[in-house]
């Protein structure tokens, strides 16, 4: 999707609803900054929410059908994905209205739409790495994580960012080796400082 | 338990008057854990019936555990409003916990410097605080908290998204660290715009003296992490101790000196006036006596203002909001009342204070 005053991709989209009538923004980064859009867009962790759920965009399909039901079609057409958590029945409308969740169940519901959102909101951030609760024998995926950091770093070396892909490097080796699943409790991914 | 509530509320909070590492800069360090019982909606959609169940767990939960031996546990929804205020002006609350009706509560500790706050956005939002840049400690301790509580209920977690959080801003490590920065050179140098720009270009959030959604009006501002997953615990503080903080801390003593440098005596007299209004006004608005308890609090840091307590003037931005005037009058006050409470405060604190 090309940005509304020029050629270049666009990288910030609004959907702006009033009075019923729908109307669309798409802004590459030079146009997005001269309105304004991003300074506002990074002014809180609501607003950057915020700007996450107005840029998801309606083509968004669910995920796991089975764990979702299709919502009036009317909802459909001003480009909201019909989703509703079957644990609490939050309809993914009301995440958009209300910035929250219903119930922990909502993450696994709402699937990779959600997924997308969270990594918008949360700066590229895609998977947990810190502490994790001892009880229930809950673990974070070491190798999911390993596998996270190796793209970034690849991604890094691409972009040329070498600082960025020397601390990525590091955060790999501080990974406890694979022997260290079987360790029980919190995962620190970081310089071995937890205990 | 309201009356309970207001004479501990009124005993405590000496972390408020101390001061700590870089505290010329940094007044002082909060971390803040969200998270959430499995097996239960978040609160915006549990059912009051739920929510007292989350309350009576959480206060069988936290009132045995070994690191919170003298909590004080209050049920919000029997507590008067003036005592919530007073609860809020501690920080040892929000105010969105403050208002409304619903089932909630707070545990804190005798001095105040932690608190676990039940019902709020999550059903544990718990926090520990600290004067001056202290983040591991703060760290330490807020994590021991939530160790306690753990060890006694199963959390909402999810190996790929971490600790599971109503909004999905907290998901990860449910982390919020913030530090209350104090920066008056900068705002009388017009270089706040320059701060403000260089922290949103690290990701971090900043608010106002009161936290969640204020702007930062007055000399004060909160600067916090906005990502929370993707990072442990430790680099995110890390990232705060090598990088935010002595940035920030540097920013404002270039602009002190700047001041000291173009005219001391411009300086000294914005300082004593501040002082001298704060010792003889018979009326005073909030907001003025937080713009001159900034500037004196600035001038004792800089060692311009030598005959006043630190401990006084940092007491007194307590003691001189709403609600911590209304507790010390023994009554509820009008607008007109409060000034004229509030300038008897300062007056008689500041009496104390040998004078120049």
């Amino acid at each position: 999707m090309n940005c509304d005053h020029c050629e270049k991709p666009a990288v910030v989209h609004e959907v702006h609803i009033r009075n019923g009538a729908v109307s669309e923004v798409h802004l590459c980064i030079e146009h997005a900054r001269e309105a304004g859009k991003l300074s506002e867009a990074s002014a809180s962790d609501l607003a950057s929410l915020a700007g996450a759920l107005a840029t998801e965009r309606s083509e968004a399909e669910c995920p796991e059908s089975e764990a979702c039901e299709t919502a009036a079609p009317r909802e459909r057409s001003i480009g909201r994905t019909g989703m509703v958590c079957r644990h609490c029945g939050l309809a993914f409308h009301q995440l958009r209205q209300g910035g929250v969740l219903g119930c922990p169940q909502c993450y696994e519901q709402f699937g990779a739409t959600l997924g997308q959102i969270i990594e918008r909101a949360q700066a590229g951030g895609i998977h947990h790495v810190g502490k994790a609760p001892r009880r229930g024998g809950a673990r974070v995926d070491l190798v999911a994580i390993r596998q996270r950091l190796m793209r970034e770093l690849e991604q890094a070396v691409a972009a040329e960012q070498y600082e960025r892909a020397a601390k990525l490097r590091d955060r790999i080796l501080a990974l406890p080796p694979p022997a260290g699943l079987s360790r029980s409790g919190a995962v620190d991914g970081g310089a071995g400082s937890q205990t | 338990m309201p009356g309970e509530s207001l004479a501990g509320i009124r005993a405590g909070g000496a972390w408020l008057t101390d001061d700590g590492p870089d505290a010329d800069v940094v007044a002082s360090t909060r971390v803040r854990l969200a998270r959430n019982l499995a097996g239960f909606p978040f609160v915006s959609r549990a059912s009051e019936a739920q929510r007292r169940e989350i309350v009576a767990l959480l206060r069988r939960v936290a009132m045995p555990a070994d690191v919170a031996s003298r909590l004080t546990w209050v049920e919000l929804e029997r507590t008067p409003m003036r005592d919530r205020q007073l609860l809020v002006e501690r920080r040892l609350i929000s105010r969105q916990l403050a208002e409304g009706d619903a089932p909630r509560a707070v545990a804190f500790t005798p001095e105040h410097s932690a608190s676990v706050m039940v019902n709020e956005e999550d059903h544990i939002r718990l926090q520990a605080m600290l004067p001056g840049l202290r983040l591991e400690e703060a760290h330490r301790r807020a994590d021991a908290i939530d160790d306690a509580i753990e060890a006694c209920v199963d959390y909402a977690f999810d190996r790929r998204w971490g600790y599971l959080t109503a909004c999905p801003t907290n998901v990860g490590c449910g982390i919020r660290v913030s530090v209350m920065v104090h920066v008056p050179a900068l705002r009388i140098t017009n270089e706040i715009e320059r701060v403000r720009r260089a922290a949103r270009d690290l990701n971090l959030a900043i608010r106002g003296f009161d936290g969640e959604g204020t702007e930062g009006a007055g000399d004060f501002f909160q600067v916090s992490n906005q990502v929370t997953l993707g990072f442990c615990e430790e680099d995110l503080i890390e990232q705060f101790r090598s990088s935010v903080v002595p940035r920030l801390v540097e920013y404002e003593r270039q602009a002190r000196r700047l001041l000291v440098r173009q005219s001391p005596a411009a300086l000294d007299d914005r300082l004593h006036r501040a002082l001298a209004v704060l010792r003889s006004a018979r009326l005073l608005g909030g907001e003025e006596a937080l713009k001159l308890l900034s500037r004196v609090r600035m001038g004792i840091l800089m060692g311009r203002l030598r005959d006043v307590d630190l401990a006084v003037v940092n007491g007194l931005f307590m003691r001189l909001q709403p609600g911590h005037l209304c507790a010390a009058a023994g009554r509820d006050l009008g607008a007109e009342e409060l000034r004229e409470q509030r300038a008897s405060v300062a007056r008689s604190a500041f009496d104390g204070c040998a004078r120049a």
